[in-house]
């Protein structure tokens, strides 16, 4: 692997999470995020020439993930986010804000999720790391759709609550 | 369609259902208002966002509590590579299996369980029944609870499950706890106040399931199956078998249960004992016991009230203070330990070791004497419980015990005064009482306790909860004196070694004993206990 590679492969690994978070975040879909991730990756390394080093390397590839995110979206009947582009812009310069405080979330989730009761967090897993749909974690635990979206809320809200006051904010 | 502000909850309640899709017209217009307008808001969004990747690539991590990016970041360093040197080659990394994830989950689960799943965090007046699988040692506040069937026949029992639910139990009511998330009721009235944590917390029933979202509610089922639900705030599910849609209840709504059939109506909230109003009942409870303390301790008649509030693991006496009273009539804790009163939040002591005992010296002499005691009894050793007992070296003496008989299953009341000069006994007198008290003094539960010996009258008379129940006649009246003695144990007698007399040590709790030199009449110490029965 060329030094050039070497650099761009360890930039990648580095700034993962908060790119393929990103893209997460704007298209809400895993299948969908993993998709753009290897698109944005391809075009990355395409480009990587114009890269500076020194710079953000997670910034300029949402830069380019951004582009590909909004083409994404157009080809699509329908989206988990119905917003107009005024609206999604100002939430994807959110989430480059975001982005850029990965590493401090990242931590303060370590102690918040020790917060979340049993049952919620089982909920939680479920529907984010097994990726099951509602309606089958509502079967599966004898409730009605409708409480599994309460305790998924409950879920967010305990972490943000968490995190909101280990950074010091609150809405 | 701007507004104010946005609450937490609103903006988590939108979040997550513009992230499932789900955001009708309505919602879909506030979450752009969140966004273009509040940056707070706008932020939290962002951050719920990144939270749902977080889990999808992390959540195993989290859970184990033990970094592992070595193996990420080998994964990540062969996508790179892949898409450098192969090419666009689509590479995506493996997740671990979704059962072993289950398994650990199970596991961690399982170690908390094994510790319990609730605890009894306040009992008023409670009376248990036979059916209770919770050992007699464990019903104490704060011991953990494992999965256990509760029976009370009278009274009220506050739970607090692990994961956040209050549920008041009002007797006479027979409860299981399934588990931190679950209970049954089986027959009897509950009161439940779910924090948000414990949302979906469950109460189980013959006829019904109640799953809470969120609330306060109480549920009352009949020992024919009958069963009701209350909501008085938020909304609860209903699910009943073989009804395959869960029934939807909300605040101020009630519904009957019987069989097939359901009424809707208004929830009865007076018809439940609450946290709050179980707060307010307690607080009344216990200015009423204060208000008649204050007026004991300042009756010119009695010369020593202990109310036991005083002493604590670092203070090493009981303060006398009935205003009347002599110097130097403090008592001395020896051993002893502060344990919960009549109510939550007020003291009393607690006995249960042989060496336990207050010891006190009154040494004047009384024409007439009148002793009361709030008392509880966990188990009885010998066959004798020491109230009051002398240090036997004195010219006079009066000793006051609950007496058992292991044979009958009976306690029964006995008091007896002493004359005694130059080591010899010129005089004793036995009050015995037959009256069978076992029920008033069983279960663990506190009673008044009275004595009065009236010389005038020529008569002892002994109460238990203010009623009076025997009297004995005086034949010979003398003076009466305590002079050195112990509550609740007796002083060491070396001849009793042995003999069925050495054991006869308090194994309970006792609060508020008093002496006076003056006969109480029975309406007087009727209002006495009326004013302090828990």
């Amino acid at each position: 692997m060329s030094d050039r590679g070497e650099l761009y492969s360890t930039l990648l690994v580095k700034n993962r999470h908060r790119i393929y978070g990103f893209i997460y975040s704007l298209v809400h879909n895993h299948h969908a995020s993993e998709d753009l991730f290897q698109e944005v990756s391809t075009i990355l390394w395409k480009k990587f020439d114009h890269f500076e080093e020194g710079t953000d390397f997670a910034v300029w590839a949402m830069s380019v993930a951004r582009f590909c995110i909004l083409n994404w979206r157009r080809k699509q009947s329908r989206v988990a986010l119905p917003l107009e582009d005024e609206a999604l812009m100002k939430l994807v310069d959110e989430a480059v804000l975001v982005s850029c405080e990965y590493d401090d979330l990242r931590m303060h989730l370590r102690d918040c999720y020790k917060k979340i009761p049993d049952k919620i967090m089982s909920i939680l897993r479920a529907r984010y790391h097994r990726e099951d749909k509602v309606p089958v974690i509502a079967k599966r635990h004898k409730k009605s759709v409708r409480s599994i979206y309460l305790l998924l809320e409950r879920g967010h809200s305990l972490l943000l609550d968490c995190v909101e006051q280990k950074m010091g904010r609150s809405v | 369609m701007s507004k104010e502000s946005y609450t937490s909850k609103e903006i988590d309640q939108l979040a997550l259902m513009a992230s499932e899709g789900e955001l009708n017209v309505e919602q879909t217009e506030q979450l752009h208002d969140m966004i273009m307008n509040y940056p707070k808001a706008r932020r939290r969004i962002a951050r719920c966002f990144y939270l749902q990747s977080y889990f999808k690539d992390e959540l195993e991590t989290l859970e184990l509590d033990s970094v592992q990016p070595v193996r990420i970041n080998q994964m990540v360093w062969l996508a790179a590579a892949a898409v450098i040197l192969v090419g666009l080659f689509v590479v995506w990394f493996t997740w671990p299996d979704a059962d072993q994830d289950a398994n650990k989950v199970v596991n961690r689960i399982s170690d908390n369980e094994e510790k319990g799943v609730a605890v009894i965090h306040r009992h008023v007046g409670v009376v248990w029944g036979s059916e209770t699988t919770l050992q007699e040692s464990n019903r104490v506040l704060g011991v953990p609870l494992k999965p256990c069937l509760l029976e009370i026949k009278e009274g009220v029992l506050q739970i607090d499950f692990y994961h956040g639910a209050t549920v008041l139990l009002e007797g006479p009511a027979k409860f299981e706890v399934v588990n931190a998330w679950q209970g049954r009721l089986i027959h009897g009235k509950i009161s439940a106040e779910v924090l948000s944590p414990a949302l979906g917390f469950e109460i189980l029933s013959d006829g019904f399931r109640v799953v809470d979202l969120g609330t306060s509610f109480a549920i009352k089922v009949d020992r024919d199956g009958t069963g009701e639900v209350h909501v008085f705030d938020g909304e609860v599910e209903i699910w009943r078998p073989n009804v395959k849609k869960q029934m939807l209840l909300k605040q101020g709504e009630s519904v009957s249960i019987q069989d097939n059939t359901i009424v809707v109506g208004k929830a009865q909230p007076q018809a439940f004992t609450r946290s709050e109003s179980l707060d307010r009942n307690v607080e009344l409870k216990i200015a009423k016991a204060n208000e008649m303390r204050k007026q004991l301790t300042e009756d010119e008649g009695v010369v020593l009230y202990y109310s036991f509030s005083t002493a604590g693991e670092w203070v090493r006496y009981v303060e006398n203070e009935a205003k009347h009273g002599a110097k130097d009539t403090d008592g001395a804790v020896v051993g002893c330990h502060s344990t919960q009163g009549r109510w939550p939040g007020t003291q009393a002591l607690g006995f249960d070791s042989s060496s336990d005992r207050v010891r006190l010296n009154i040494p004047d002499e009384f024409k007439d004497v009148s002793m009361m005691v709030w008392v509880k009894i966990y188990t009885v050793l010998g066959d004798s419980v020491a109230l009051l007992n002398p240090e036997t070296e004195q010219d006079r003496f009066v000793h006051w015990n609950v007496i058992y008989s292991n044979t009958n299953k009976t306690k029964q009341l006995h008091f007896s005064d002493t004359d005694r000069s130059e080591g010899l006994i010129k005089g004793r007198a036995h009050y015995h009482c037959f009256t069978n008290v076992r029920k008033q003094l069983g279960e663990s539960k506190w009673a008044h306790l009275a004595l009065v010996y009236d010389s005038k009258a020529r008569e002892v008379r002994h109460y238990v909860n203010g009623e009076m129940i025997g009297v004995n006649e005086i034949k010979n009246v003398r003076p009466m004196q305590v002079g050195i003695a112990d509550l609740g144990n007796w002083p060491q007698k070396e001849w009793a070694k042995g003999t069925e007399f050495e054991i006869r040590n308090l194994i309970g709790a006792m609060c508020e004993f008093l002496l006076a030199k003056r006969v109480f009449t029975e309406f007087e110490i009727k209002k006495i206990y009326e004013a302090g029965k828990p």
